[in-house]
């Protein structure tokens, strides 16, 4: 049977949740799952450098979450940042998990050749260089706020940090890569940086 | 009035700010298919939500105190907790300290039982 057989897209996420609530319903929860698959594992796919198999297992596990803690959920975020809290919750699980394992930091995610394909634009490529010096904070701050889409508010409620912390996050993050990028863009004729 | 106010505009814009959303835009417009991904979620989801929670510690709790509130309406005077404890002090098996002894380790075993996520 196909996961959203019953719930046509008119239904809003709300009223798919309630069905979820009122009689524990597969088929509203997959039509939810089917809606934010992509943006969460696009979300995932950066944080953990491009690696697919691990985002979309950390997508998986925050599904199944959502779908065991819906009772929980009180509306008092987009079901779609609610998501996110819980993925970025995982993800910090899954980076304590392998901190535990190793403590160095060789099975730590790398990027993928996926991804070093896919940065054939200049575009990617800087956005990559600059982001390469941010630390854990400052990354995760520039991700909810522009990958995800979200405002401070929102970033502060999924990264469990106070409101102020995001704006201050964001503003270093800001004023790392304005440097940053200033730095490659004149040395880039010389050096080759794109090489 | 100066009639170059946006272009003053565009001059102040952040390139930063222009680089991450340029960068956000891409990421937006990438629909990652599905590919079976929504299936093999329904696949690992467990059968059912279960109870909140809140339901499962508050059964547990309600039943113990509804119990204690029979007991004591049919022991008579509220003196069913002392007289409980005197028999358990002095090791009598009356019928006062088997039911104290049942109704405790029901309200502990219930609230261990809903405490675990079995």
């Amino acid at each position: 049977m196909a996961p959203n057989a019953g719930h046509p897209a008119g239904f809003t996420d709300n009223d798919l949740i309630g069905r979820v609530l009122l009689s524990d319903d597969r088929n509203a929860f997959a039509e939810l799952v089917r809606r934010h698959q992509s943006a969460l594992r696009a979300s995932l796919r950066k944080m953990t450098g491009g690696n697919l198999d691990l985002s979309d297992d950390i997508a998986q596990e925050t599904f199944i979450l959502a779908w065991k803690n819906i009772r929980s959920f009180r509306h008092e975020a987009r079901f779609s940042t609610w998501l996110y809290r819980i993925a970025f919750n995982a993800w910090q699980s899954e980076i304590r998990k392998k901190r535990e394992l190793t403590l160095d930091d060789e099975n730590m995610p790398e990027p993928e050749p996926q991804v070093a394909e896919s940065e054939r634009t200049s575009l990617r490529r800087d956005l990559a260089q600059a982001m390469a010096d941010l630390n854990d904070g400052e990354r995760n701050a520039i991700l909810q706020c522009y990958y995800n889409d979200l405002s401070h508010e929102e970033a502060a409620y999924v990264l469990g940090i106070p409101l102020g912390t995001v704006k201050t996050n964001i503003l270093k993050a800001k004023e790392k890569m304005r440097a940053k990028l200033a730095a490659y863009q004149s040395g880039s004729s010389g050096q080759g940086v794109a090489a | 009035m100066k009639p170059s106010t946006t272009s003053q505009l565009t001059l102040r814009r952040d390139p930063v700010d222009e680089l991450l959303k340029a960068g956000a835009r891409e990421l937006h417009d990438v629909y990652i298919d599905d590919a079976g991904f929504t299936l093999r979620v329904l696949d690992a989801m467990p059968a059912r939500t279960g109870l909140s929670p809140a339901i499962r510690f508050g059964i547990p709790f309600g039943l113990g105190l509804f119990a204690a509130a029979l007991v004591l309406l049919f022991t008579g005077s509220g003196n069913f907790f002392i007289d409980a404890a005197m028999d358990i002090a002095t090791s009598s098996l009356t019928m006062t300290a088997v039911v104290f002894v049942v109704m405790v380790g029901a309200m502990i075993a219930g609230t261990a039982a809903a405490a675990s996520d079995s």
